[in-house]
């Protein structure tokens, strides 16, 4: 079965869409997700465009303003949605990190 | 010193890698990259320096954009940010440079690249190479199956020994960059999928080698026109090559044009397809126009290869202006071939007088050694036993005679039914001679006309 678009996000991905939980400049996110992650994480100038594309098709995000060529974009209710999703699927895995550590642990 | 240079480079659309570390060298050399022509790129001098390149895929662009298109600036924007500068575009490859230590790179999500760089390939690069594939296969082809039925065709024709091979190449490099787009899709994908990149592939040595035999046959092409072709031949071959290349220059010329007029993309393929059209039909019959012309006014003179070796003059000193005849002549560094026949014109006389001569002959010469046999065979087989509806076998053979009238190595003449015809195979060497006379019974002199003058003996 082909797997789904958006079904677990990237970094980059999920860093992207938790800068637009605000309204931002695209071209802002590419400071502010490395603020963000101390460095950790960084997207491309390239990538980063083309998310934003996809995202906007997707309905993940809308265009709030466009000033010459510089575009903002907010999240929507969708978008606010995946995130949450996405949040919850990375606490599971730290929970499910968390107790197999401590059942070793009790060993 | 120079400040501009250009370089015929050989790289695949999709080599990516091995295009953006050729580029960083060419900096560290102190050139840098300015943009890609039809046939080379251009560089411009710079100081050397150390610089980062990238080889960036925009889906939506066009060869016809005028660019860039504000999508692209949009893009462009976006790079700039982080230090990459646009160096040059080539239809959906975009090339950026950085002269930051260690720049974040363009493209940091293999899964965002992958998608990228596959609706990029499906926009031009692998339509265009599919076409290209089974045109090139096609024609290919059609050059093996003329090789084995009329290998004489193939081979005493410069041209035919340089388009054939050609198109067989074009259809395995078309067929190589194919295969290897598919091998590396699965590959990236896969390997995307944990997040992983896998290197582009580059296949630059077999391009290169293919390249250099294209310009060898090229080359075989050239000096079976310089050397065997007569005038006619000649200036035609450098007025086709010469309009192979105004054609490359008007419609790279229209349409750099219209896009710099900042022509709409839909106007821009419009009229260069238009260009394209117009200019290969125009010219060719400009060419085809100017030869004639030239002919009948002097200008080119066609008889250097125009006269055939032989006529009924020569044989029976007939009056020429009673007959019609048709004379070819090609020639190739592997092998010649010469055709005659001569006959009466019905139009030029009163009566078609069946006792006057007729003259067909076909000169094959082998100018390797290992293609005697070859041509040997070629002429003896042009007759060969037949078979009645009962299945009784009707001899119809070339059968071996005394050589020596004819001064040659070998002598054979066509026996049909139950007689000896006046048609004859002869070999002087590397020459080989499919001579027909008709109704004519040689006589001694006719034979030695027939061996000095289309068999080249010497005695």
């Amino acid at each position: 079965m082909p797997r789904l678009k958006f079904q677990t996000l990237t970094e980059q991905m999920f860093y992207t869409l938790l800068c637009l939980r605000r309204e931002c400049c695209g071209m802002d996110i590419l400071d502010r997700v490395p603020e963000l992650t101390g460095g950790a994480v960084t997207v491309g100038s390239g990538t980063l465009y083309t998310l934003l594309e996809q995202f906007l098709e997707e309905g993940y995000i809308r265009e709030t303003k466009v000033e010459g060529r510089r575009r903002s974009y907010v999240l929507t209710d969708r978008g606010r949605e995946l995130l949450d999703r996405e949040y919850r699927r990375i606490l599971r895995q730290a929970e499910d990190y968390r107790r197999i550590i401590d059942e070793e642990a009790d060993k | 010193m120079k400040d501009k240079k250009r370089v015929m480079e050989i790289y695949s659309f999709l080599d990516y890698d091995g295009i953006a570390a050729h580029l960083a060298d060419m900096a560290e050399r102190g050139w840098l990259f300015e943009r890609i022509c039809p046939l080379w790129w251009e560089y411009r001098r710079i100081e050397p320096k150390r610089m980062s390149f990238f080889v960036s895929y925009f889906p939506k662009a066009s060869e016809f954009d005028p660019s860039p298109t504000p999508e692209q600036r949009e893009f462009m924007d976006f790079c700039d940010r982080t230090g990459w500068r646009l160096a040059g575009v080539s239809a959906q490859m975009q090339i950026f440079y950085n002269e930051t230590a260690d720049p974040v790179p363009i493209e940091t999500d293999p899964a965002v690249e992958i998608g990228t760089i596959e609706r990029a390939a499906k926009k031009s690069y692998l339509p265009a190479h599919f076409a290209l594939f089974v045109l090139a296969l096609l024609q290919g082809i059609i050059f093996i199956g003329t090789l084995i039925s009329d290998p004489i065709h193939v081979l005493s024709r410069g041209i035919s020994l340089a388009a054939g091979p050609s198109f067989l190449i074009l259809a395995l490099v078309s067929m190589v960059e194919l295969i290897s787009y598919f091998r590396w899709r699965g590959r990236a994908r896969k390997a995307a999928g944990a997040g992983e990149w896998v290197p582009s592939v580059s296949h630059r040595r077999f391009q290169i080698v293919m390249f250099i035999i294209a310009a060898a046959l090229f080359a075989v092409w050239l000096a079976s026109v310089m050397i065997y072709g007569d005038s006619l031949m000649r200036a035609l071959s450098a007025a086709m090559t010469v309009y192979i290349l105004l054609l490359l220059a008007g419609v790279n010329g229209i349409k750099g044009i219209m896009k710099r007029r900042g022509s709409p993309r839909g106007a821009t393929r419009a009229t260069t397809l238009a260009a394209s059209v117009i200019l290969a039909f125009g010219m060719t019959g400009l060419i085809t126009y100017g030869g004639i012309r030239l002919v009948r006014a002097g200008v080119l003179d066609i008889s250097d290869s125009g006269a055939p070796p032989m006529t009924v003059s020569d044989l029976a000193g007939e009056d020429e202006g009673d007959y019609r005849s048709t004379y070819s002549s090609e020639g190739s560094l592997f092998m010649s071939e010469k055709k005659f026949i001569q006959y009466l014109d019905y139009r030029k006389v009163t009566y078609m007088d069946p006792e006057r001569p007729k003259l067909s002959y076909r000169v094959l010469e082998a100018r390797m050694p290992f293609l005697r046999s070859l041509i040997r065979e070629t002429l003896l087989s042009t007759e060969t036993d037949l078979k009645a509806d009962d299945g009784t076998v009707i001899p119809n053979r070339f059968e071996p005679v005394d050589p020596a009238p004819w001064h040659a190595d070998e002598a054979y003449r066509r026996w049909e039914y139950d007689e000896f015809d006046n048609k004859w195979v002869l070999i002087y060497g590397g020459r080989a001679v499919l001579v027909n006379l008709y109704n004519t019974d040689p006589t001694q002199a006719q034979m030695d006309a027939v061996a000095r003058r289309l068999g080249g003996a010497d005695f």
